[in-house]
């Protein structure tokens, strides 16, 4: 037994060694991201050739910016499955603090490096993230430049945005009835294009699912109901066509607000920001 | 064990306490917890709103609960007199968890999207696979055998509609395996109604039309047979009846056990233990017993609403539990 645990501390010591040694050489050339969220920063990141694979999530269209899906495409895929991103032979693994968590465990008792990211609830949590992200794969310098570029948009959006007192008021109803109010991505997104959510009007923090009845007596200026999950079906998506919402959406103006603007907190959820801004400037 | 309460007086009763959950049932929900609040939204003349919340939310799902707990009680009622045994009933015995099968199937292919009667005639197939698969597996056996064939169907079909859910590309698919093992009336719509009442209504028409035929069946089916009753005519008609109203029921509200089998229970001691007596009490109050849950989801309501079928289960496996104490000691007798 002490033999073993002897060698075991051994093959550590190689392995701490090996790792302190390929932290001088340089980069990570094989990272591997099992988060749908680290998927789309990493490309912003690094080249294609340096990603071992992505989640098979970014594949789908409906959660991934038109920006993005192109170089996607091109990329291996996993399912945050512990064996599948061994093979694929990564020296650096990207997860999210909630998905895939047996894999993490495993391939870290494996003496893979394995990096959290905590999912972005706000634009701060998205600079943090994409410069701790651009320091783990050397990239520090285009992490600054991303973040320096958003900032300007986001100060653009937000002079031509007004006082918040001001600002109309924009259901955008989730599948259940979910609505996303204060403290929440949704609500910095659609503030910088200019509206109120109807969560923030209704006292909501964070996200909540709003009983039918209690959405039939607001009153908002703008509404959104669009799913890009209705083929095929389910209850949930089918419930966005119930005769009462559909009649209180007829009454109103509506938008389509793809749900990929607020699933993760990149530059390109601000697209989402300009939708609301045109929508706005049309309305007046 | 009979009870001095006659039968007119049962029923009327029934209907009075049926009419008043009604009427609560259109007073209470979360945007206005009770009934000034409602008048209230009236008298700003927000009357719009208000007639909205009641006509297009209140109004189905109370309209469904009533009908839906109304098949459930009556199928449960003539499944026991038609198999004489105690514990049948729609969900015990499997009907409920086919027809749960067939209407997932109808809507996560998108078939119900093209095709919306699909979903109800779907849901219905379900149960008839499941009435014929009973038919072979416990047409001549005892309590325990039924009561096993359903297990193991209830099973089976519970574990294809959860692969069923789990296969669906959309996302949100997985997570309704709660609606469909627990059933909810919760923002269903008129539409739910228009799709899912001809069918029940239908259901109950074939199964009172054997009411009389259930009545010479307490004698045994040599004695039936001898007054005149064609036996297969009236398995047939139970047994398709409970297939349609059950599958129509399910396809719009999920899996609500419990109902059909508890309520023919309370109530058979009250009605001198005829059958076709049974059938129109335990209707009822298979009717108010649901329509109370219902508004009980919504007066306990804690972020989300409970499932239909939780307050159901939490009444009716007690229930259950005491039927088999019973049959213990009526064994050891």
């Amino acid at each position: 037994m002490a033999a073993r645990r002897l060698s075991l501390g051994g093959l550590c010591a190689v392995l701490a060694a090996a790792a302190s040694a390929w932290a001088d050489e340089g980069k990570p050339q094989r990272i591997a991201s099992l988060n749908l969220c680290t998927d789309q920063m990493l490309m912003m990141l690094v080249e294609p050739e340096r990603i071992a694979s992505i989640s098979f999530l970014s594949l789908q269209n409906e959660r991934t910016p038109p920006e993005l899906r192109d170089t996607a495409a091109a990329l291996s895929v996993n399912h945050g499955l512990a064996e599948e991103v061994l093979l694929q032979e990564p020296d650096l693994v990207l997860a999210g603090t909630y998905a895939a968590r047996p894999a993490v465990g495993l391939l870290r008792r494996l003496g893979v490096q394995v990096e959290d990211f905590a999912p972005e609830m706000s634009f701060d949590d998205m600079r943090a993230n994409l410069l701790r992200m651009g320091d783990l794969v050397g990239e520090r310098a285009k992490a600054e430049a991303i973040i320096a570029r958003f900032d300007a948009d986001m100060a653009a959006l937000q002079a031509q945005a007004g006082e918040k007192d001001d600002m109309p008021v924009f259901a955008d109803i989730e599948v259940n009835n979910w609505l996303a109010g204060a403290g929440t991505l949704s609500e910095e997104i659609v503030n910088a294009g200019g509206y109120r959510t109807l969560a923030e009007t209704l006292g909501v923090v964070g996200h909540q699912n709003v009983p039918l009845e209690v959405l039939m007596t607001t009153d908002p200026d703008l509404m959104a109901l669009e799913t890009p999950w209705s083929d095929p079906p389910s209850l949930a998506t089918n419930g966005l066509a119930h005769p009462a919402l559909q009649r209180m959406a007829a009454a109103r103006d509506v938008i389509d607000m793809p749900e990929r603007f607020t699933i993760c907190a990149t530059p390109y959820s601000l697209e989402g920001a300009r939708l609301l801004a045109a929508q706005r400037a049309g309305g007046e | 064990m009979a009870r001095t309460v006659s039968y007119p007086l049962l029923v009327s009763g029934l209907v009075v306490a049926l009419c008043a959950a009604l009427a609560g049932s259109m007073m209470v929900g979360p945007a206005a917890a009770g009934t000034f609040e409602l008048f209230n939204l009236f008298a700003r003349g927000d009357g719009d709103v208000a007639w909205m919340i009641v006509r297009e939310i209140r109004l189905p799902r109370t309209i469904l609960a009533a009908m839906i707990g109304f098949t459930l009680g009556l199928t449960g009622a003539a499944l026991q007199g038609f198999l004489r045994n105690p514990l049948a009933d729609p969900g015990v015995v499997g009907v409920s968890s086919t027809s749960a099968l067939g209407a997932v199937l109808a809507i996560y292919t998108g078939l119900s999207a093209m095709f919306a009667l699909a979903l109800p005639v779907m849901a219905i197939a379900g149960g008839l696979v499941c009435v014929v698969l009973l038919q072979w597996l416990a047409g001549r056996g005892g309590v325990l055998t039924l009561v096993l064939a359903g297990v193991a169907i209830s099973s089976l079909a519970g574990a294809l509609t959860s692969l069923a859910l789990n296969l669906s590309p959309n996302p949100f698919a997985a997570v309704e395996i709660i609606f469909w093992l627990l059933g909810s009336v919760t923002d269903r719509s008129m539409d739910h109604v228009a799709l899912a009442a001809p069918f029940m209504v239908f259901g109950w028409a074939l199964i009172a039309w054997s009411a009389r035929s259930l009545d010479a069946l307490t004698l045994g089916e040599d004695s039936a047979a001898s007054l005149g009753v064609n036996l297969a005519r009236v398995r047939w008609m139970i047994v398709l009846g409970a297939a349609v109203g059950v599958g129509a029921a399910t396809a719009v509200a999920g899996v609500i056990g419990f109902v059909g089998l508890v309520v023919p229970h309370i109530l058979r001691p009250y009605v001198g233990h005829r059958p076709s007596r049974l059938l129109l009490a335990s209707g009822l109050g298979g009717a108010l017993l649901l329509v109370a849950a219902d508004i009980f989801v919504r007066l306990v309501m804690v972020g989300a609403e409970l499932r239909l079928g939780v307050v159901t289960a939490l009444i009716g496996a007690p229930f259950f539990l005491s039927l088999v104490l019973r049959a213990r000691a009526e064994l050891e007798a």
